[in-house]
């Protein structure tokens, strides 16, 4: 793949993931075959942003785990009342963190399939 | 798509954990006859109760041993108990005999949940309890 390409994907996606990720994201998509480009970007990312408004909104339900993938911890948020409110809390903190180690996973899994 | 084992056994730990002191401050309560804590967020915004409002009373009926007001209360409050029973005896004896079989459990319950059919039961579910919990509060 060239440079030129590879910078090009990293700007317009380095929001979906955690700063420390993207060396890491660089060298692996420089090594990445080119006929598994195309399976790049179709990828669907979620936005730290708008999950963060979704725990504002569903965190007490639980429905920002859910969203992100983790539906056991969102069961438990749902069946606990949002941990009792202090899960809920902690979430606004966590849940863009989340998000992004989340879409590193997705785009690592789809490089190794 | 599933979280790390260790924040995964420190998460349910520290969860049950807070769960059993805040029974045991609203046991307190309880008997004291004085008014608890409503620590429900939901609630509290929008006078509406959420799908697992009355779970904590609910446990503590069942704590003295009225099973039909706790799944009057709240039918939630069976699978919440069984779940604050069985979590920290699972996690010791993992931690014990150093095996992961509650995370390889966990992990395995996670993908039958994401199946459509199956996530699909469980929201028709909490949906009907929720109903419920309103018509009840109101």
């Amino acid at each position: 793949m060239t440079n030129q390409k590879l910078d090009m994907f990293l700007m317009t996606n380095s929001k979906y993931f955690e700063s420390y990720d993207l060396i890491k994201l660089r060298n692996e998509l420089s090594e990445m075959e080119d006929s598994k480009w195309n399976k790049l970007q179709i990828l669907q990312f979620k936005d730290p942003t708008t999950m963060l408004i979704i725990s504002l909104l569903g965190g007490p339900l639980g429905i920002d785990r859910f969203m992100i993938g983790d539906t056991g911890l969102g069961i438990g948020k749902l069946l606990t009342c949002g941990g009792l409110g202090i899960w809920t809390i902690v979430d606004l903190f966590l849940i863009m963190g989340a998000t992004r180690e989340k879409n590193m996973f997705k785009i690592l899994e789809a490089i190794y399939s | 798509m599933t979280i790390k084992k260790s924040n995964l056994y420190i998460l349910s730990f520290s969860v049950c954990l807070i769960g059993y002191l805040y029974i045991a401050f609203q046991f307190n309560q309880y008997n004291s006859a004085s008014v608890g804590l409503d620590v429900c967020i939901f609630k509290n915004l929008t006078t509406i109760p959420c799908p697992s409002c009355g779970s904590t009373r609910a446990i503590l009926a069942l704590v003295s041993g009225d099973v039909l007001t706790a799944i009057y209360l709240n039918p939630f409050s069976i699978l919440i108990v069984g779940i604050m029973i069985i979590l920290p005896l699972w996690i010791l004896l993992d931690g014990i005999m150093n095996s992961s079989s509650f995370y390889k459990y966990y992990c395995k319950i996670e993908s039958i949940m994401q199946k459509p059919k199956y996530g699909f039961c469980i929201i028709i579910l909490v949906i009907c309890n929720w109903t419920w919990n309103i018509i009840k509060m109101t």
